[in-house]
């Protein structure tokens, strides 16, 4: 598993593009310059909806953890394995921060 | 997260692109959805490969598989383009098949021979509006009845399934069965008819438009002659005929705007059906995955619950939601209910 530093910056991939129909409980992402595309659950969305923002992974986290009243271990094991699994497909990357010192990951 | 979205967006396997290479035409029908025939910025023929090309690569992504038709104005009037995008056409996997709708009057012995190189091509079909050479040429043009039964004999002869549509208007709605007495006599392979839109050319025709219960007359006409008849294919999959029959996969279909279907225009312009001119893209410089993916208009009419009027209670709505098109030029609200169905 990829380590997720809960200081990182998340940002969407270039052509990645969000759409969900919420009267139909729908979420998807797509790639507009490869044409993959993927169907999402609402959590996974929201996720990216909020990576979209800009906001911080520990921001991100404890909003998750606020909104779904998940137990705080298994959201932070579900969150970590929501962001790998996005870093992998190449819908998001990571942001270079601002605080980062060399030779840290 | 999978990947099985495009299954959802579209159930069908089939992807269907109506390609309009041309807007030049040597005919001006009266109810001709074009309204202008210049072709201003008609694309070249490297510009047209281009484009086949990301068609494959896109039905190739989606697994897909692609039916063209390959229209104008009239395709033959830019025969030099014609045949060798045909030809390209022909040789890419993802392409299942293509025909061709054209008026037929620029066809000839040494066109139609050429024709018959392209294994893909699957059908020819050309247009009448009544069994009768008056009437037809009322609307589509003095001596094109003639030429029209000339031409389908020729394809006949050289073996060509050929298909005829006509444009259903006040001017013809007394027409379906000499018609279809008439294409039987021909041995026409399949016949089909679309409402008239009054838009292009025919805004102005705002009389020929049917009623609601004319249309509803008409349609059960069709389907009565199409459940008996077995000389032609009567192809029912419009929308509104699931009214007629809503547990006959065969009978009626969902508008293809936004569910299985693009429209490019001379100028690479994208539609999202032919009859409902709102520019979402242009093939030339947008990919088709982003005018898919990304189309505000493609979304809302995908998305069932923004059909207003009779079509939002309507318990039809999974296999017809009406005609957008029709919504769109009668009302100028695409997403407002078809203003033709009689339910």
């Amino acid at each position: 598993m990829l380590e997720i530093n809960l200081n990182d910056i998340f940002v969407l991939a270039e052509d990645i593009f969000l759409q969900k129909i919420d009267e139909l409980e729908k979420y998807w992402v797509f790639n507009i310059d490869t044409g993959e595309h993927y169907t999402l659950n609402e959590t996974s969305y929201w996720i990216l909806e909020q990576i979209a923002e800009n906001s911080p992974a520990k921001d991100i986290l404890e909003n998750f953890l606020n909104s779904f009243e998940v137990d705080e271990n298994r959201g932070e094991v579900d969150f970590g394995e929501i962001i790998t699994g996005f870093l992998k497909e190449g819908i998001i990357n990571r942001a270079e921060r601002p605080d980062k010192k060399e030779g840290e990951k | 997260m999978n990947k099985s979205i495009l299954n959802e967006l579209n159930t069908e396997n089939e992807f269907y692109f109506q390609w309009h290479i041309t807007e030049k035409c040597n005919q001006r029908c009266k109810h001709c959805y074009h309204s202008n025939y210049t072709s201003t910025n008609e694309l070249t023929l490297s510009e047209l490969i281009l484009i086949a090309n990301k068609i494959d690569s896109t039905l190739r992504k989606w697994n897909k598989d692609g039916t063209l038709s390959i229209t104008g104005g009239e395709p033959f009037m830019v025969i030099d383009k014609l045949f060798p995008l045909l030809q390209h056409i022909n040789s890419l996997e993802t392409i299942n098949h293509f025909d061709l709708l054209t008026n037929g009057s620029l066809l000839d012995e040494a066109t139609i021979s050429k024709l018959k190189e392209f294994k893909k091509l699957r059908r020819i079909q050309l247009s009448m509006e009544g069994g009768n050479q008056k009437l037809n040429d009322q609307i589509r043009g003095n001596g094109s009845f003639e030429k029209t039964l000339s031409t389908i004999r020729l394809l006949k002869e050289n073996g060509f399934q050929v298909a005829v549509m006509m444009t259903l208007s006040h001017m013809n709605k007394n027409e379906i069965e000499p018609l279809l007495e008439l294409l039987k006599k021909e041995r026409v392979d399949t016949f089909s008819a679309e409402r008239f839109i009054p838009e292009g050319a025919g805004a102005d025709l705002k009389d020929e438009f049917l009623t609601a219960d004319e249309v509803r007359e008409v349609f059960q006409k069709i389907y009565c002659v199409a459940m008996k008849e077995d000389k032609i294919r009567i192809l029912l999959y419009r929308p509104l005929f699931a009214l007629l029959n809503g547990n006959d996969p065969t009978v009626g279909a969902l508008c293809s705007a936004g569910n299985n279907a693009l429209t490019i225009m001379h100028d690479g312009t994208i539609y999202p059906c032919r009859r409902l001119p709102i520019p979402i893209g242009n093939a030339l410089t947008d990919s088709f995955y982003k005018v898919w993916y990304t189309s505000e208009f493609l979304w809302n009419v995908r998305n069932l619950k923004n059909i207003k009027g009779k079509c939002a209670d309507c318990d039809l709505i999974p296999v017809c939601r009406g005609c957008r098109a029709m919504a769109y030029a009668l009302t100028g609200d695409y997403l407002a209910e078809d203003p033709q169905c009689w339910k």
